[in-house]
């Protein structure tokens, strides 16, 4: 989706993925070293705040203003401060060896750029730095609760495991589990979850 | 204890590793879970009953064990089976309770 899509889903009122961090994000945060957090197509920020509030400084990527605009105003609410960049990630480089953790949840992109983002936060990570992604998986498709649905921007942890070669992986499944964040997800779905370290 | 010997010391990664898995298994909930699914493979309702917990609670804690490798998944038609992929982990819970009690 583009921009605008995007921009018109987070004009409206309240968080579209809640404001709420994501369970896993939450569960593994403690696993990101002390340093800066990247937090890929981020949206309305509510992983980004979670993250600043237990310490990080975090910087925020989403194409869309308008979710990045909610994000600061979340952060603000919260007493914390997050940067955010609105930008397509198919123009942005990730700096390298910038970060102690880069954080991607349900972030679906069209597989050629996702794998030029995966090897790109392979590189980006400090040494120790921490990757933490969860994705719908191609099940998902069945369960109809969230995701796009398109089958290739689904990921499975095959495809990860090849895309993020470099990094070793901790924590890594596929799984079936209830997604309920705000109206966007909501119900049992199919995803993989990772968190994988830079040696 | 100590033999003086260098062969046992782990690298950072691998210290890390062991940390990690220190720190998954140090939550009281998550040592009920593996108590009730060490002898035979239970289903996730099976756990909850077990442990007295919410379903959401235990699917959380469910997939970190399962991702950690401390925990096999299997599914079977429908239903889908956790049990122990990884036994040291419930023997050096018992290890630390025993030497723990007085």
């Amino acid at each position: 989706m583009d921009a605008a899509t995007w921009n018109d889903r987070y004009a409206a009122a309240g968080h579209f993925y809640g404001e709420a961090p994501n369970a896993f994000v939450a569960e593994v945060a403690p696993e990101i070293p002390a340093g800066p957090v990247l937090c890929l197509a981020e949206g309305e920020g509510r992983n980004a705040v979670h993250l600043a509030m237990l310490g990080h400084r975090v910087t925020a990527l989403d194409q869309s203003e308008v979710g990045l605009a909610k994000a600061r105003r979340l952060a603000a609410a919260r007493g914390v401060e997050i940067e955010t960049v609105a930008t397509d990630l198919a123009d942005y480089s990730i700096p390298v060896a910038a970060w102690a953790g880069i954080v991607a949840t349900f972030a679906h992109l069209p597989p050629a750029l996702r794998r030029r983002v995966h090897r790109d936060v392979v590189a980006g990570l400090q040494p120790g730095g921490v990757f933490i992604l969860e994705a719908y998986t191609p099940a998902q498709l069945a369960f109809g609760t969230g995701g796009p649905k398109l089958p290739e921007l689904l990921m499975t942890l095959a495809d990860l495991r090849e895309e993020l070669s470099g990094l070793k992986f901790l924590i890594a499944c596929e799984l079936e589990r209830d997604v309920i964040e705000g109206s966007g997800h909501n119900g049992r779905g199919a995803v993989v979850q990772i968190l994988a370290r830079r040696s | 204890m100590s033999t003086g010997k260098t062969d046992y010391l782990l690298s950072e990664d691998q210290l890390e590793e062991v940390a990690l898995r220190f720190r998954l298994l140090g939550e009281p909930m998550r040592l009920r879970i593996l108590q009730a699914v060490c002898g035979k493979p239970r289903t996730v309702s099976e756990i909850v009953t077990a442990v007295g917990a919410t379903q959401a609670n235990v699917s959380k804690h469910l997939a970190l064990l399962a991702g950690a490798g401390i925990l096999a998944r299997q599914k079977d038609g429908q239903r889908v089976y956790y049990g122990m992929k990884d036994p040291l982990a419930l023997k050096l819970c018992a290890l630390v309770h025993k030497h723990l009690a007085p």
